[in-house]
């Protein structure tokens, strides 16, 4: 069952590729949110490796967290390639904007092995899947296929860990947290398309606002206000805790 | 008195906590949470506060915010009726912001942090700023310059701080408004420069160095500056108060030339017209910059009559300009705090709230920057050995210094994690990448294949207190407030040059921290073991980072980078890790 889900999801990801995967600038904002997912999960994982009990989890966290961060290296590297071959500026940002989950304090262990084990199921087909729509761009397939390759090693291992949880009587917990995890999924990403919705409609709002009730007092101001040109002086700041209290 | 500052929502989030005026610790929020520049309110670095000092929330007397979040609100909305209807593109980002967070900060602050409505107190941002500088300062009375980008609607004022055993007081004198600003004008040629905002301002004053400021005559159409150091920009030139990403018009371009596209390569000495040029507008930007801060020092010192100057906001950052003003300014003294940014209000407000509304005496000045986190050499030893980790684990301090400064003469590069990192952007030798200024390869090497930045951003030296007048031209021929927190760029000896070669600019000049062994005493073993070595009691010092992460806090992150970096040995406390191990 699961084996035909996945089939029909790498087909699904090798449908839209062409679509999602146009222009080289396209390209070139795609793999540079890649490598801001790979950071972030960098970040994470290093933070499970400091906070681990167990050593054998620490070096497997540890570990897993170097990989991600080469990987964010590595699709930087070729977005940045692309974005300058195609005489694109990437974006005004130099910085790899990624952001740390804190998963493990959040998840608690084994529903973060299991959030590890389906994020990194879901990266690996994704990645095949791309590595076999790029196959006449040989950078972009080598590097597709040498991440999905390590992306591997990390649903192995994570696999292995509920498995053997499972093993030890703890399969109730193991299937509740692969159920919470999926679940969790499934209501950010519609609470994500919410807001994409409520984003726009409030941009919508505001700008209508803009044009219909900001001229007047745009007017008024520019008669009432004195020009910011020069030394100003007002009163000395307060020192009384009542004034402190205020937010103006 | 227990008193926690925050700032947030702007740059740099942090938090600072002051107890009974004593400064317990201090730390950015992106150290935590390994987002550079992390704006975010700051609650892993507020927990760590209180943890720090073995307290709870509860038990502090106030929480202070940085600055006036309604105060600035009107300036942002009165910019935008002025600029009606250029601001539309900003207008709806700016507003759904605060209509649906900022306007209810009380109730973030208070629902995040833990802490209840009437323990809140609101200081002003120049406020802040001043009173980080003035209260951390070792004078008692000091006139006080802030300038930043902008505050609530202030981006440079002038202050009076005076300080006795009934407390202090921070007076303002005046102030300039928004959207006339040296910083904002910073910003801006940051940007056109092709370089990140708060980000990129360090890689312009390196670049400058390779330019010469034949933009005067331009920048003059920029901004105007009047004899009583008011600063007015010409708006055609820029749109930070306008549009939400691009800072400056087209205008700009006819004036200087086209942009640099952030991606667009730069070779240093300059291998094209427009490497100059880029170079060129950065020596102008910056002579401009020195030249307004000197004219507003004169005018600080008119107003006031004061014998010390006290600077901050992000402008104080700028190294060069605070030398000038300190050898070329009307001041005896010149004092900054080494989280002269953004981060630093929220130590400014804790004190501010201390000294000021509380009226406590002041204790000692900021003698460090110390004020992170430490971790415990057994936990650092067991973390190694638990990740796999081989390394070596050294009896004392003195045989690690001794082996550290003999892998380091011979030409190694390592990092050097001791203690609690540091308050402010700078590496002091808490978590610092280290290297023989000697090695005239080392440059290259640490930025190409350790911190993968630009080549032509220099390093700065690290040099025992006691033997910094040997190397480098000190305004007294010794070291002062500036040089332990590495605030000040000043001439390397001419004939120290050639013995110094990885840390003097191509300007002959050096961001150089004297190391003091009071203040100090495990960097300063370890600069003294290698002056033993070697004759040379300097060290080629960086951040422990790799290009665009926050300095490291953790043991964990430490190891991070030196796995992912060329690095030849770690550091972590007195254990010794190797990459090949000899
Ligand atoms: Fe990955
Ligand atoms: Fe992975
Ligand atoms: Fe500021």
């Amino acid at each position: 069952m699961t084996a035909t889900l996945h089939g029909l999801f790498y087909w699904l990801l090798r449908l839209l590729a062409p679509l999602v995967w146009r222009r080289e600038a396209k390209i070139a904002a795609k793999l540079e949110g890649f490598a801001a997912t790979e950071a972030g999960s960098a970040l994470d994982m290093l933070k499970a490796a400091e906070l681990a009990h167990d050593p054998k989890l620490r070096r497997l966290f540890f570990r897993h967290a170097l990989d991600e961060a080469r990987h964010a290296q590595l699709f930087r590297a070729q977005a940045r390639a692309i974005a300058a071959s195609a005489h694109q500026t990437l974006s005004s940002h130099n910085l790899i904007r990624a952001t740390r989950q804190n998963l493990f304090e959040r998840l608690g262990l084994v529903r973060f092995v299991a959030f590890v084990y389906l994020a990194e199921r879901r990266g690996e087909l994704q990645f095949r899947a791309l590595r076999a729509h790029f196959r006449g761009r040989p950078e972009l397939a080598t590097l597709f296929e040498q991440i999905a390759k390590e992306e591997r090693f990390h649903v192995s291992y994570s696999q292995k860990l509920l498995e053997r949880w499972r093993a030890d009587g703890q399969a109730a917990a193991v299937r509740w947290a692969l159920f919470q995890v999926r679940f969790d999924r499934a209501r950010e990403a519609w609470l994500r398309s919410g807001r994409v919705l409520g984003d726009v409609v409030s941009q919508l709002l505001l700008g209508t606002i803009y044009l219909v009730v900001l001229p007047l007092f745009a007017l008024i101001s520019r008669a009432l206000d004195p020009t910011a040109i020069g030394w100003k002086r007002r009163e000395s700041p307060t020192s009384s805790i009542d004034a402190a209290r205020r937010q103006y | 008195m227990l008193i926690l500052g925050i700032s947030a929502f702007f740059h740099d989030s942090a938090a600072a906590l002051v107890v009974d005026g004593e400064v317990v610790a201090a730390a950015q929020e992106e150290r935590f949470s390994r987002l550079k520049h992390d704006a975010d309110l700051p609650v892993q670095a507020a927990r760590f506060c209180l943890e720090q000092a073995g307290i709870s929330i509860a038990d502090v007397d106030h929480v202070v915010f940085y600055e006036k979040p309604l105060r600035k609100f009107e300036r942002i909305l009165t910019t935008h009726l002025r600029e009606f209807p250029r601001s539309l593109p900003q207008f709806p980002r700016s507003f759904a912001t605060w209509l649906g967070k900022r306007l209810w900060m009380k109730g973030e602050l208070c629902q995040r942090l833990g802490c209840t409505p009437q323990q809140l107190l609101f200081s002003e941002h120049h406020l802040s700023h001043a009173a980080s500088a003035f209260l951390c300062s070792p004078f008692d009375r000091a006139a006080i310059f802030t300038v930043d980008g902008v505050g609530e609607s202030a981006t440079t004022s002038i202050y009076r701080g005076s300080s006795d055993d009934h407390g202090s007081q921070i007076e303002l004198i005046e102030e300039l408004h928004f959207p006339h600003s040296i910083g904002l004008l910073y910003s801006a040629l940051t940007a056109y420069l092709g370089f990140e905002v708060n980000e990129g301002e360090y890689k312009v004053m390196g670049l400058a160095a390779y330019g010469t400021p034949c933009y005067g005559a331009k920048f003059a159409e920029l901004c105007t500056i009047a004899d009583d150091a008011s600063l007015t920009l010409d708006l055609r030139y820029f749109r930070f108060h306008r549009h939400p990403t691009r800072s400056f018009t087209s205008a700009l371009e006819t004036l200087l030339g086209p942009a640099r596209t952030p991606t667009a390569p730069l070779h240093l000495p300059a291998r094209s017209d427009d490497d100059q040029r880029f170079a060129d507008i950065a020596a102008s930007l910056q002579e401009l910059t020195e030249r307004y801060l000197l004219r507003l020092a004169e005018r600080a010192k008119r107003l006031t009559g004061e014998r010390n100057l006290c600077l901050a906001g992000g402008v104080a950052l700028n190294c060069v300009a605070n030398h000038r003003i300190q050898s070329e300014g009307p001041f005896e003294q010149l004092f900054v705090q080494p989280a002269a940014g953004d981060a630093g209000g929220a130590l400014g407000a804790a004190l501010w709230a201390t000294h000021v509304l509380h009226r406590l005496p002041r204790r000692e000045p900021l003698r460090h920057a110390f004020l992170g986190a430490a971790y415990a050499e057994d936990e650092i030893a067991r973390f190694l050995s638990e990740c796999g980790v081989k390394f070596r684990l050294f009896g004392d301090r003195d045989r690690v210094n001794d082996e550290v400064a003999r892998l380091l003469a011979a030409r190694q590069v390592g990092g050097w994690f001791q203690g609690r990192f540091e308050w402010g952007p700078r590496a002091l030798g808490a978590r610092s990448i280290l290297a023989d200024p000697r090695d005239p390869k080392a440059l290259d090497r640490v930025n190409q294949k350790i911190k993968f930045r630009e080549p032509f951003r220099p390093f700065a030296p690290a040099v025992l207190a006691e033997e910094a007048g040997r190397w480098f031209e000190l305004p007294d021929g010794q070291p002062d407030a500036l040089t332990p927190f590495m605030c000040s760029v000043v001439p390397v000896k001419q004939e120290a040059r050639a013995q110094l070669p990885a840390v003097t600019h191509v300007d002959g000049t050096a961001r150089v921290q004297t190391v003091d062994r009071k203040t100090n005493p495990v960097f300063h073993g370890l600069v003294e073991a290698f002056r033993r070595q070697t004759g040379v009691g300097v060290l080629l010092n960086t951040s422990l980072n790799l290009k665009d992460e926050p300095l490291c806090a953790s043991p964990a992150e430490a190891l991070g980078v030196f796995l992912r970096s060329d690095l030849d040995f770690l550091v972590l406390e007195n254990c010794l890790v190797e990459k090949r191990p000899e």
